[in-house]
């Protein structure tokens, strides 16, 4: 799903744009302004506007207004996000025919269950583009990245390297050449291009592809660092022809976020990926979410084999202060898969700044299971064997007793779709517990 | 438990429900602090020019952005401050200056309290599996 915020609170923007990345695993880009937003909407595909009401220059309400008398526009989903209450304004607000009504403040858990229960599905549009995000970077899979910036260029490939070979050229007629004599899968276009300019780069980029697929990235300049805004220059009206787009930093964690959407994947991900294709506009950051929910739930410890149909399995592996390797597997039953929409699939644990995040709530779980299981318990060790990371088990493996103890627990309350296995190998004494 | 990272907060936000919504993402928290440090100032600053020019639909539209911007980070009683300034200026009646001197003052509070807060929180690269 692709989103556009337009709220003119930076920090709201914020929590939104947090919630559809990691707990939906949507991607979204902001806006706090209605004119630019209207503006962003007629030159690029969305699938949903999350649409603050009260905003200066142009609010809510002008922008449902210039929507809904658009040919184009005029079924786009739109929520609001507000905390108005009036009856007056709500009552206002059917005429427009607004897919739900959010209420600030906003809260993760509430407004992941009201999106995903709108049954949202990404426009046909994008059925194209979706063919092409599966092209990704790899040791067998060299990009191109155009861009005439030297120093960016050194940084891009020093980082995007370890993923796979990145060719360079410094500018669009010279990119276009590298790509003619030698076409690749993907190509990022950045910035000082020389002569040739950004849409007759691209448009000369899909002539020369031919009938071959080409994904043709923007690297666009981020107006503000923290809050990720791509500034979009009025006169680029290229944006329909980017297949997907990335921010341009410096930043080696940022970076390292913004690529991961290009690189391939490996391990259980990429295997449900390709088995399940349909699950893939769904899935991203089901580890954190699982993890989310487990932190406001209610734990019950399962000792012994946590019995059940199994359909999905993901591990994540984290080495904490160089004292504890942590895994977390985390697997859901058939059932589940419809239950949690289909999201299910967690980051690997190499993915950035996302892995930090694991790391922070893995060690709020281990926390929990202090808590909850004693140190004895805890003290327990290994990961699954590595196979098993791999595969779609029918039921979670009895681990032999010389590799510790393992706690398999799930939810309560009636929300129980999933099993989680965590294990801690203590890397040096002491004990865990001090 | 987790309270090892949550040093002394004030009284102007929850700072446990704040670090649990968040997954006690310290990078995530911290870029928040300083959003809501650069866009408070700026709601604050309209809101007294408000007052000064008398605007009552000028003072409800800001203190109705100060109560949906503060709500992300519990600020129960600053938000319920924005809420009262808000429902005066709406019914069109003059809202009582000291309100607003109160509001200035618990932006105030809040934002040096967060920011504070935040900066003592442990970056992902310092987490550590919590001990009893």
């Amino acid at each position: 799903m692709n989103v556009l915020i337009c709220d003119n609170d930076a920090p709201t923007r914020f929590v939104l744009k947090r919630i559809l990345t990691q707990t939906l695993g949507w991607s979204s880009v902001e806006t706090g302004d209605g004119v630019e937003a209207l503006d962003m909407l007629s030159n690029k595909r969305f699938d949903l506007l999350l649409l603050d009401l009260e905003m200066p220059q142009c609010d809510g309400f002008e922008v449902l207004e210039v929507l809904r008398a658009s040919a184009k526009l005029r079924d786009l989903p739109v929520v609001i996000v507000s905390q108005e209450r009036r009856r007056e304004v709500i009552v206002r607000l059917t005429e427009y025919n607004v897919a739900g009504y959010l209420l600030k403040p906003l809260r993760a858990e509430h407004v992941a269950a009201r999106l995903t229960g709108l049954g949202l599905k990404a426009t046909a549009h994008y059925g194209v583009r979706g063919e092409v995000s599966e092209m990704c970077v790899s040791p067998d899979h060299p990009a191109l990245l155009i861009d005439g910036n030297l120093d960016f260029r050194h940084f891009f490939t020093s980082e995007a390297e370890r993923f796979g070979p990145i060719r360079a050229a410094e500018s669009a007629a010279a990119g276009l050449a590298q790509f003619r004599a030698s076409p690749v899968d993907v190509v990022f276009v950045g910035t000082k291009l020389g002569i040739m300019g950004a849409e007759m780069l691209v448009r000369k980029l899909r002539d020369a592809a031919g009938e071959r697929r080409v994904r043709v990235v923007s690297v666009i300049e981020s107006a503000n660092g923290n809050v990720q805004t791509f500034a979009r220059r009025a006169e680029d009206r290229v944006h329909a022809a980017w297949d997907d787009e990335m921010n341009r930093t410096f930043l080696p964690s940022e970076f390292a976020k913004e690529f991961a959407r290009f690189v391939q994947k490996t391990g259980p991900v990429a295997a449900l990926a390709k088995a399940l294709p349909e699950f893939r506009l769904a899935s991203a950051s089901a580890v954190e979410q699982v993890f989310g929910m487990m932190l406001n739930a209610e734990v019950e410890t399962v000792h012994g084999a946590f019995d059940m149909s199994v359909a999905i399995h993901s591990t994540i592996a984290i080495d904490i202060d160089e004292r504890f390797h942590v895994s977390v597997s985390v697997y859901l039953s058939e059932a589940a898969v419809d239950e949690v929409n289909g999201v299910l699939i967690g980051p690997d644990a190499s993915s950035g700044d996302r892995a930090a995040t694991s790391s922070e709530l893995v060690n709020l779980v281990a926390g929990r299971l202090h808590a909850h299981a004693g140190d004895k318990s805890v003290r327990s060790v290994c990961s699954l064997p590595e196979t098993m990371t791999h595969d779609v088990p029918d039921q979670l493996p009895d681990l032999p007793p010389e590799q510790g103890h393992t706690l398999h627990f799930r939810t309560t309350g009636g929300r129980a779709p999933f099993a989680v296995a965590l294990k801690i190998e203590l890397l040096e004494q002491p004990a865990l517990a001090s | 438990m987790m309270s090892a990272t949550l040093k002394s907060p004030g009284p102007a936000f929850d700072a446990s429900a704040v670090f649990l919504e968040f997954g006690g993402d310290a990078v995530f928290i911290r870029r928040l602090a300083a959003l809501l440090s650069s866009s408070l100032p700026v709601y604050v600053s309209d809101m007294l020019a408000a007052a000064r020019a008398r605007d009552v639909h000028r003072m409800a539209t800001v203190a109705h952005a100060i109560r949906g911007s503060v709500g992300n980070v519990y600020a129960h009683q600053l938000a319920a401050l924005a809420g009262v300034i808000e429902r005066t200026a709406r019914n069109g009646r003059a809202v009582d200056l000291s309100q607003v001197s109160d509001l200035e003052k618990a932006v105030r509070d809040l934002l040096s309290e967060f920011v504070l807060w935040a900066e003592t929180l442990e970056g992902p690269e310092r987490a550590r599996p919590n001990s009893r």
